[in-house]
């Protein structure tokens, strides 16, 4: 044990460790100084330290380099305890367009007393973009930082990335619609042209003069059936755009998801969306009309792959089916949404739930904080046919 | 010629499609078979030799523009009239390209599918009756011996007989001699129709073989023989 007083046991520890001897308290305080305006500087964007009347206390060189750029020479040379907000005020009164810009943007931080980061983009004539953050100090007397960040070139790129991604989508919705015109095109010329032909033939034999009714009536009866041929193909396409009473039969719903999911397979890959689906346990039936849930599922989907968030990793829609309590079956399809959603529901899922409300099913919509949706629709198993409604 | 002098062959694995314009073409004179796809339309072609081909575009499996190529690949030049329920730009670039002889969008008049399959009967006409004279041209030169074929070839071409008898090594009363064979054999009695005869052997030196009344006809070694003394004759002269 020993027998040395505190000061002295303290001054062998640090012999011990070769610190340097504690500085006197005018140096400490110029070398912490001297320090933060180091560390200031190293950062890349423009950094301010505001008391909590908005007295500037301290910026780095960044800062200055900015409001110097800007014009604001004044507010560049700002000797530290001059009012910042108050400099901005008068800079904007005598019509400066940054000073407004800048101003308007602290006037949102300080109004938004909720919240301790705020970013606000200032746009400015010569196309610069500022983001600004503002963030409590954590100290006795308070006071604010603010830093600045040039997003210029980050948000050229955003936004020609958002363009780009519009025009895929664009053309990738028009091939869709492209494809599924020049199937029902094809659907209605077949017939078509078969009718043309027996009708011209029809008419050729009536005006030949051996002309007997047997031998148009076999014309005749093929020429009945291109018609119908081609009411059936009619009544596709007004399937697809009128809402009609649900012809309900027992459909393999995992059957109708794998086809849809097929069908979807190469719009997911254009978008570097990866579409997955589970099954889990038995094949599972409900009373539907096929075409109808062929809609259903496919809107669902759609709707997920177009709202999804194409992050890598995140892009990722997946699409389950599972027995609820016996009576019901679940169809689940969750994703990471891009953005959050102003109602939940786009034109595509306003399809489901009206496929939906005609089968007597339900759909329901969780959206997380961090943007996890799961959009479930539950299917009756069977149902009374005489009790659905459109 | 008259419809029924021509068999069409209609492809298209719309079975009411198939049956309504074979019908259409029945009617109106002409001799139709008809195939439910590409392949069953391959596999009959050779014994078939229609007049011409009426085919579907799309077709699942084999499709029609499929089909033709590899008819052609195997050596058929039947004109074929394509037809489309599609009818877009490349459908119809596409069509042209596999030689078509008219493309038909559906639907269609019988008005237009028979002046369709008229220009194409009358395309495989006019291809006949070249064949045919051909053919009997090849028969004819293959009679010719080796020298006889080298001396009507220099002659065709307007050099003298002492010229050709110089080119050949030969005197100029072998060359006459073998002239004269040569024409007589080509059943040329004159000048002018042997220069003619020759000049349409050598119209399509590169053509092996043409098809008449199902057989096919090839090119004898004497049209090569004609050919190279051409050749030689007119390198020794440059």
């Amino acid at each position: 044990m020993s027998l040395q007083p505190a000061s002295a046991r303290a001054a062998s520890r640090r012999v011990a460790r070769r610190e340097p001897p504690p500085l006197e308290r005018g140096t400490a305080v110029r070398e912490t100084t001297e320090l933060m305006a180091v560390v200031l500087d190293s950062y890349p964007g423009y950094v301010a330290l505001l008391d909590v009347e908005g007295n500037i206390f301290a910026t780095n060189n960044g800062w200055t380099e900015l409001h110097r750029e800007y014009g604001l020479e004044s507010i560049a040379c700002a000797a530290l305890g001059d009012n910042y907000v108050e400099m901005l005020q008068k800079a904007a009164e005598s019509g400066h367009e940054h000073a407004s810009c800048i101003l308007d943007a602290l006037n949102e931080i300080q109004g938004d007393s909720s919240r301790t980061r705020v970013e606000r983009t200032c746009g400015s004539s010569d196309q610069k973009l500022l983001a600004f953050v503002a963030a409590p100090l954590h100290r006795p007397m308070g006071g604010i930082v603010v830093t600045a960040v040039d997003v210029t070139s980050w948000a050229t790129s955003a936004r020609a990335l958002q363009n780009a991604q519009r025009d895929l989508m664009k053309a990738a919705q028009l091939a869709v619609a492209g494809e599924l015109i020049g199937g029902i095109t094809h659907d209605l010329r077949q017939p078509l042209t078969s009718l043309q032909m027996n009708l011209e033939t029809v008419d050729f034999l009536l005006r030949q003069p051996s002309a007997s009714p047997s031998s148009t009536s076999g014309v005749m009866a093929d020429a009945i059936v291109d018609a119908q041929r081609v009411r059936d193909s009619i009544q596709v396409l007004q399937d697809l755009v009128t809402r009609r009473e649900p012809h309900l039969v027992s459909v393999a719903l995992g059957s109708v998801v794998a086809e849809v999911v097929r069908l979807l397979q190469s719009e997911a890959l254009a978008r570097h969306v990866v579409l997955e689906r589970s099954v889990f346990g038995a094949e599972l039936e409900i009373t539907a009309d096929p075409t109808m849930l062929h809609e259903a599922v496919l809107s669902l989907l759609l709707d997920a792959i177009e709202n999804s968030d194409t992050n890598p990793g995140a892009a990722r829609v997946s699409i389950a089916t599972r027995a609820v309590d016996g009576a019901k079956v679940a169809l689940e399809v969750s994703y990471q949404r891009r953005q959050r959603s102003s109602n939940n529901e786009g034109w595509g899922l306003s399809v489901v739930r009206s496929v939906a409300d005609a089968h007597g099913a339900f759909i329901s919509i969780e959206e997380t904080a961090d943007l996890s949706v799961v959009v479930t629709t539950t299917w009756p198993t069977e149902r009374d046919r005489f009790a659905y409604s459109m | 010629m008259l419809p029924s002098d021509s068999l069409i062959a209609v492809v298209d694995d719309d079975p009411p499609v198939v049956r309504a314009v074979a019908r259409a073409l029945t009617t109106h004179g002409y001799r139709v078979r008809t195939f439910a796809s590409g392949r069953e339309y391959l596999a009959e072609s050779n014994s078939l030799h229609p007049t011409c081909v009426l085919a579907d575009i799309r077709m699942p499996d084999l499709d029609g523009l499929a089909m033709s190529d590899a008819a052609r690949a195997g050596g058929s030049d039947v004109p074929t009239v394509f037809m489309t329920a599609t009818g877009d730009i490349s459908t119809v670039v596409e069509a042209m390209k596999a030689g078509a002889s008219d493309l038909l969008a559906k639907p269609f008049t019988v008005r237009a599918l028979l002046s369709a399959i008229d220009a194409a009967v009358n395309r495989a006409h006019r291809a006949d009756v070249d064949h045919r004279q051909v053919a009997a041209l090849w028969r004819a030169l293959a009679q010719l011996t080796p020298r006889e074929a080298e001396v009507a070839a220099l002659v065709a071409s307007g050099r003298l007989n002492k010229q050709v008898a110089a080119a050949l090594g030969i005197t100029e009363k072998t060359v006459k001699v073998h002239r004269a064979r040569a024409m007589r054999k080509l059943h040329a009695e004159s000048l002018a129709e042997l220069v003619r005869a020759v000049d349409r052997l050598l119209a399509e030196p590169r053509r092996r073989q043409v098809h008449v009344d199902g057989v096919d006809v090839a090119s004898p070694p004497t049209l090569d023989t004609m050919v190279r003394a051409l050749t030689r004759a007119s390198a020794t002269k440059a």
